[in-house]
């Protein structure tokens, strides 16, 4: 039986996490994204506290989709977070932030981002999107980093 | 009874000199101010009052038959001689702020004023001498109040322009967050709009595909306007630091960022070389010229759009970017007002948010440069940016342009 790579993702807005969901499924994906809402939640996800212990049910990510805006820990929080721990020094980390500020591209790429990518401006543009990442999900390269 | 004339009158007349006399004593020996007499043949002094002995510090004995550089009224014998030689010719020497030292070495600034007077058939020099040390403390005082107050007027100014300033800055980050904000709830109403026809396609009536493809539309007009807020706000945040740049490649660049839409409206782009380097900001020069560019597609009617563009050096040695088209035009008394923010000629047949020339005009005026049109009703616009060419690179002189 062949497993998807799980995506997690970091957004507080929840119309743009179904959105996601829905891109994804149209770009082939039969496994829902995990989504978290906020920093806290997204550091809890990947540390398996509470009920993210279960790992049958909450999968190591092989990517993160990472908004920089959040409550609580914003992006940049947990991208520190992420970098600091020795089993996620090498986890993906896209960012996916509607700010195409250079400071922030800048401090994402310090912080350890493996990619910045503003937020698309409409649905067409994020399903394009979903595509390049299951295309680079299923590449020989993320299959064996994951 | 009258005695005789002339007995009768010299003694009133003594007595009336007595008592002039007299008065001019008392005022003598009372004068707040410096009185030296001194006979003007052999310059030496006769008389002091009481308040030139307490001022300068010398015994009433000191001065008498002392020439005035003797008690460092004047520096010495050659200054005194021509002095005198002065007052003999004129009836007058006069000194509005003169040094004096008094005999203890002290220094007090004083108005020296020396007159020549006939007494009956004799001459003799009197010198008026005032301690002007108040008046020049309050002048001095007067200068120091005039410089406060003129640096506290300039420390108001300043702070009252970096809280402009600041405040200002505040303003357009308040633009930045709040188009930033507006894009995420904008972002999902057109998704839903759009998955509507997508997914719910079957049971929507064809009114329900327009109305939903309206609000599409409608979301992405705005969208389209929040960008441009966003890139007008970001330009005047950043800190810019101009440096040369090399027009070809900011030119390909900002073609390169049109492709699209050049592509979509069949544009024809003639892009007339050589370009010069110029002083600029390769960034915000190239969100000029996009907006240019954009601009000038947009505004065609009835035929492809085409644009030209091409550099010119001024006389004064400026560089002039024009970008042409051959769209409708715009009226001279309409050619300022383009230029500021939301002013929109057309309301409805031509898109648009009002906001690209205003970048156009913000993003030159931070580069140092002018902005301008010349334009016919109906024969199409040529705007121009004008910058100053980049400097001369200092280096060996044999690696200049013409060398490869």
């Amino acid at each position: 039986m062949t497993t998807e790579p799980t995506i997690l993702v970091a957004d507080d807005d929840p119309n743009d996490g179904f959105f996601m969901n829905m891109a994804f499924e149209r770009a082939g994906r039969v496994t829902p994204l995990q989504v978290t809402h906020d920093g806290v939640e997204a550091i809890a996800y990947l540390s398996g506290e509470g009920l993210y212990a279960d790992r049958t049910q909450y999968p190591l990510p092989a990517l993160l989709l990472l908004d920089l805006n959040m409550p609580r820990k914003n992006g940049f929080d947990v991208l520190g977070w992420i970098r600091q721990q020795p089993d996620f020094k090498l986890l993906p980390v896209y960012i996916l932030s509607a700010s195409s500020r250079l400071a922030d591209i800048n401090q994402a790429y310090a912080l350890g981002a493996t990619s910045y990518i503003v937020k698309p401006g409409n649905f067409d543009e994020l399903q394009r999107l979903a595509r390049t990442i299951v295309a680079a999900l299923t590449s020989e390269q993320f299959t064996r980093q994951a | 009874m009258n005695p005789p004339a002339d007995e009768l009158q010299a003694p009133t007349s003594r007595t009336a000199l007595t008592a002039s006399e007299l008065r001019f004593r008392r005022l003598f020996e009372a004068a707040h101010d410096g009185i030296l007499i001194m006979d003007p043949a052999t310059r030496q002094i006769i008389d002091v009052n009481p308040f030139l002995v307490k001022f300068l510090g010398y015994a009433h004995a000191e001065f008498i038959g002392k020439e005035l550089f003797e008690i460092g009224l004047l520096r010495d014998e050659a200054e005194s001689k021509e002095a005198f030689c002065q007052l003999l010719e004129t009836g007058q020497i006069r000194y509005d702020d003169l040094p004096l030292q008094t005999k203890d070495g002290r220094r007090v600034d004083v108005e020296f004023v020396s007159n020549l007077y006939q007494e009956g058939d004799q001459q003799v020099i009197q010198c008026n001498i005032r301690d002007i040390a108040a008046r020049k403390r309050a002048e001095k005082d007067a200068a120091l109040t005039t410089a406060r107050r003129t640096a506290e007027l300039e420390d108001a100014v300043q702070r009252r322009t970096a809280e402009l300033r600041s405040s200002n800055r505040q303003l357009e980050s308040y633009v930045y967050s709040i188009a930033h904000d507006l894009r995420a709830p904008l972002r999902a109403m057109q998704g839903y709009a759009q998955l509507l026809v997508q997914e719910c396609a079957a049971s929507l009536p064809s009114a329900g595909h327009g109305y939903a493809n309206a609000i599409n539309k409608s979301a992405q007009v705005m969208d389209r306007l929040l960008v441009d807020l966003l890139a007008f706000s970001r330009l005047n945040q950043q800190t810019i630091e101009l440096g040369p740049v090399a027009l070809a490649s900011v030119v390909d660049d900002a073609l390169t960022a049109c492709a699209a839409e050049i592509r979509e409206s069949r544009t024809r782009v003639v892009n007339l070389a050589p370009w010069p380097v110029v002083l600029a900001h390769a960034a915000t020069l190239q969100q000029v010229l996009v907006n240019l560019i954009s601009n000038a597609m947009k505004f065609v009617q009835g035929r492809p759009p085409e644009v030209r563009l091409r550099a010119e050096t001024r006389p004064g040695g400026m560089i002039r970017v024009w970008v042409e088209d051959n769209g409708i035009g715009i009226a001279p008394e309409f050619h300022e007002r383009i230029f500021q923010v939301f002013q929109r000629l057309h309301t409805t047949a031509y898109p648009g948010t009002g906001i690209g020339l205003a970048i156009v005009q913000s993003g030159i005026e931070r580069l140092g440069g002018k902005t301008g049109l010349e334009s016919i009703p109906g024969q199409g616009s040529k705007f121009w940016i004008e910058l100053a060419p980049a400097p001369r690179p200092a280096g060996p002189p044999n690696q200049g342009r013409n060398a490869g």
